[in-house]
């Protein structure tokens, strides 16, 4: 019985932590009421998963590594993996740029290009205007 | 053998990816991760198995967890303890997270009548 696995869980999940909270100060951060309300769900689930496959030998645990604290038979260290999942995703999802409104922006910005340059929307030479006369 | 019974390797493999049909089956349903955005979608998901998976290994390094005596697992391994499975695992769970937040973060604009049909 040891904190080996505990300390791994704290090196990866205070950086995740430390940089959700930061990006919620500074700039904008993961919408904090769908972070918990997912948190819940996902350590419901992580419990029923993780004595699942505890339970059928798919993974096993050093039990001088782990506290030995246990939900069933999963390690509570595992439930780490959800916290920091629930934490880092959503931040990532809010900083990285909407590739749609990238794509709409980049339209508008062609189609104006194009048209001031008298070609169609594909950048192709519109055909001469002819005179209707 | 394992405590449920029958030799099959494999089967955890096909649980996780039938999970993983379902995650996708509810995204496009509605429209929560891939069918929002699916360039940030794909980023952002691979950026959390990654990242789950370089604590996975130090995990293993460091010899807190291993494969378990399954016979369920496939037996193919990525590296030393593990297992092929394992990425699909993480997937999952990675997908689940965002499908969860996609459909509990209720300030996004609500899908138009026409989606919705």
């Amino acid at each position: 019985m040891s904190a080996t696995y505990l300390l791994i869980d704290l090196a990866f999940l205070a950086p995740v932590v430390v940089l959700a909270v930061v990006a919620t100060a500074v700039s904008r951060g993961p919408r904090w009421r769908a972070v918990g309300l997912a948190a819940l769900v996902l350590i419901a689930l992580t419990a029923v998963f993780d004595n699942v496959i505890v339970g059928l030998g798919i993974v096993a645990y050093d039990p001088a590594r782990i506290l030995g604290l246990r939900v069933g038979v999963a390690p509570v260290e595992d439930f780490a993996y959800a916290v920091a999942a629930v934490l880092l995703l959503p931040l990532l999802w809010r900083l990285l740029p909407d590739s749609r409104q990238a794509d709409a922006r980049t339209r508008a910005r062609l189609d104006a290009r194009y048209d001031a340059e008298g070609r169609d929307r594909y950048g192709a030479p519109r055909p001469p205007r002819r005179d209707p006369w | 053998m394992n405590p449920a019974g029958a030799d099959l390797p494999g089967a955890y493999l096909a649980g996780l990816v039938v999970s993983l049909v379902g995650m996708v089956l509810i995204d496009r349903r509605w429209k929560l991760l891939l069918w929002r955005d699916a360039r940030r979608g794909i980023l952002v998901l691979a950026i959390g198995v990654v990242f789950l998976l370089v604590w996975d290994v130090v995990g293993v390094g460091a010899g807190v967890f291993f494969r378990g005596p399954s016979t369920l697992l496939l037996g193919i391994q990525l590296a030393p303890e593990v297992p092929l499975e394992e990425p699909f695992f993480l997937a999952l769970l990675c997908y689940l997270t965002m499908n969860l937040y996609g459909a509990l973060d209720r300030r996004r604009a609500r899908p138009t009548r026409q989606d919705a049909a």
